[in-house]
């Protein structure tokens, strides 16, 4: 097995597509650290009334946001990246046992996702904390929640393993990437026009709900406004339904390997 | 030591190998032929354990491919040249197989000098031509050190020169004692590489014979003309040829034509032609084949592609 990870391993940093979601990773970071130097230097220039109602949302659901959809698109790439080259042959006919190539490309994904997640989270909130400094900007004023900051990391590592195991039960990079965007994107537009309270139940279990609620923050008390689910899930909720989306992606995955590897 | 047991393999409606058996022998090269569309591929990768079967087995020394630990070490296989990350470099490709199968990054470099690759190992493979992918499929097939060895249609795209490799190659590792499989719907090809020839048609065996029966078999003999006729076929006979008179000269089979010329001589026969008609195994595999072509052109028996 280990060989099976180091060898999935330089697979993985050996493509342009991973340089690429690094990249725009780093990009997203150096993004959100513009916007709030934009946002600090109006402060400086407002008058205490407006200052009031100048508000900046979290720079780092902005780029937890990015490393979602990167990891989901790496871990797509991963499994059709190779059914589409062909590449996949030599891949099964080197090791035999498939669910093994699967786990092995989960678990370097997966350590991936946690790590760079952990840190673009910490990384933004630093860089966004050392630029707003002293002034007291709404929700930059507040303690940090580092629980919230830490959830990054799971929340990215369940968008890498859903993107693995949609890319290898598709066999299809357009349509794995078509179902992660309905996942992220879509689903979250349905659920909001649902009427109440469907719209915050179906809302709390969507993908990118899930990793306030694992931290135990509760949405509509943080930002008060319509449409944002509250609280629904205790953290051990939220972390059940996370793993749940998981699995639903990933043995699927596992059943399709057995097809024929034309 | 490959064997393939009644092997069937259906995709959809397609029956794509029918009830196949053969075995493929250590220390020789191996011929498998058949037109395009004859199964050859199917069963190559049903050997690989790539596709399952409807019945039947496929065994390397043995046992099933997929049982295999470290398969690398055991068989190694060239079924397309293009399965390959166009993105990847030679060497991360070839670095990334053998960890699989915990090979050493010293055989990926000898085997890249082996095939000729070592100057462009850190070269992106998408920029390869055709026969530099191939021979990279090849490199990959060598990595293991394996006894048992799988090319589909390794010649490909390779110009004279890489023809001309392969077949050396091919002959080297029989020559080791190696059990050696390799596909090509080109008689021509496997005349001069192949020790024995496995022939397909539609997903069945047509013929599993050596080279060297094959030829004897459609060997359709001398063409011989003499004034003296009678005589001479009456020399001829007793010298254990078969012949049978053909459009005023005699066909001769069981001699070549050196004996067919001394004997006349010996006789003082004069001979006025002395044909050598040896059908090729080209013509003798357009015949077993010509029931099986998928794709024949009109007023063209052959199997040409």
């Amino acid at each position: 097995m280990t060989g099976l990870i180091s060898a999935e391993w330089l697979k993985l940093h050996s493509v342009r597509s991973t340089r690429i979601v690094a990249a725009v990773i780093a990009a997203s970071i150096a993004g959100g650290a513009a916007l709030t130097w934009y946002v600090a230097s109006m402060w400086d220039k407002m008058s205490p009334a407006d200052r009031e109602h100048l508000s900046i949302s979290s720079v780092e659901e902005l780029t937890l946001s990015v490393n979602q959809l990167c990891f989901a698109v790496l871990g797509i790439l991963a499994m059709t990246g190779e059914y589409r080259t062909g590449l996949i042959r030599s891949t099964f006919a080197a090791t035999p046992a498939r669910g093994k190539v699967l786990a092995a490309k989960a678990i370097v994904l997966g350590v991936c996702a946690l790590v760079v997640g952990t840190a673009t989270s910490l990384l933004t909130y630093a860089v966004c904390d050392a630029i707003i400094g002293e002034r007291p900007i709404r929700f930059y004023d507040q303690p940090v929640d580092l629980t919230a900051l830490l959830t990054a990391g799971p929340s990215t590592l369940m968008f890498a393993l859903i993107g693995l195991g949609l890319g290898t039960a598709l066999r299809s990079s357009a349509g794995a990437i078509a179902a992660v965007v309905a996942l992220w994107y879509v689903l979250p537009i349905v659920a909001m026009n649902l009427p109440s309270p469907w719209d915050n139940r179906i809302g709390a279990v969507l993908l990118t709900r899930l990793d306030p609620q694992l931290a135990g923050v509760d949405l509509a008390a943080k930002y008060g406004a319509d449409g944002m689910p509250g609280l629904l899930l205790s953290p051990a909720g939220a972390a059940a339904v996370m793993a749940a989306y998981t699995l639903a992606a990933l043995i699927p995955a596992t059943l399709s390997l057995r097809r024929d590897t034309r | 030591m490959i064997e393939v047991i009644e092997l069937t393999k259906r995709y959809g409606r397609t029956l794509a190998v029918d009830g196949l058996s053969f075995q493929v022998k250590p220390g020789l090269v191996t011929g498998f032929l058949g037109p395009n569309g004859a199964g050859k591929s199917t069963t190559m990768r049903a050997i690989l354990g790539l596709d399952a079967p409807d019945s039947g087995r496929a065994l390397v020394d043995g046992r099933p491919y997929i049982e295999i630990r470290q398969p690398m070490r055991v068989v190694g296989a060239l079924l397309d040249a293009s399965s390959v990350h166009p993105g990847r470099s030679a060497l991360n490709h070839l670095r990334a197989l053998a960890r699989t199968n915990r090979i050493g990054t010293s055989a990926v470099v000898s085997v890249m000098e082996r095939v000729g690759l070592a100057g462009v190992a850190r070269k992106k493979v998408g920029a390869f031509s055709l026969g530099m992918k191939q021979r990279l499929g090849i490199a990959a097939a060598l990595l293991g050190d394996p006894a048992v060895l799988m090319f589909d249609e390794p010649v490909n795209g390779l110009d004279p020169e890489g023809v001309r490799w392969i077949r050396e190659l091919m002959r080297g590792l029989a020559g080791d004692g190696r059990t050696v499989l390799v596909s090509s719907h080109l008689m021509s090809e496997m005349q001069l590489t192949a020790d024995r020839l496995v022939i397909i048609g539609r997903g069945k065996l047509i013929e599993d014979a050596t080279v060297g029966e094959l030829t004897k078999r459609f060997q359709r003999g001398v063409l011989v003309r003499s004034p003296r006729g009678e005589e001479l076929a009456a020399a001829l006979s007793s010298a254990g040829a078969t012949v049978t008179p053909e459009g005023g000269g005699l066909s001769v089979q069981g001699l070549d034509v050196p004996s067919i010329g001394d004997l006349a001589a010996a006789k003082g026969i004069p001979l006025h032609e002395v044909t050598p008609r040896g059908a090729s195994l080209e013509e003798a595999y357009m015949r077993l084949t010509a029931d099986s072509v998928e794709h024949k052109s009109a007023g063209y028996k052959a199997v040409a592609s």
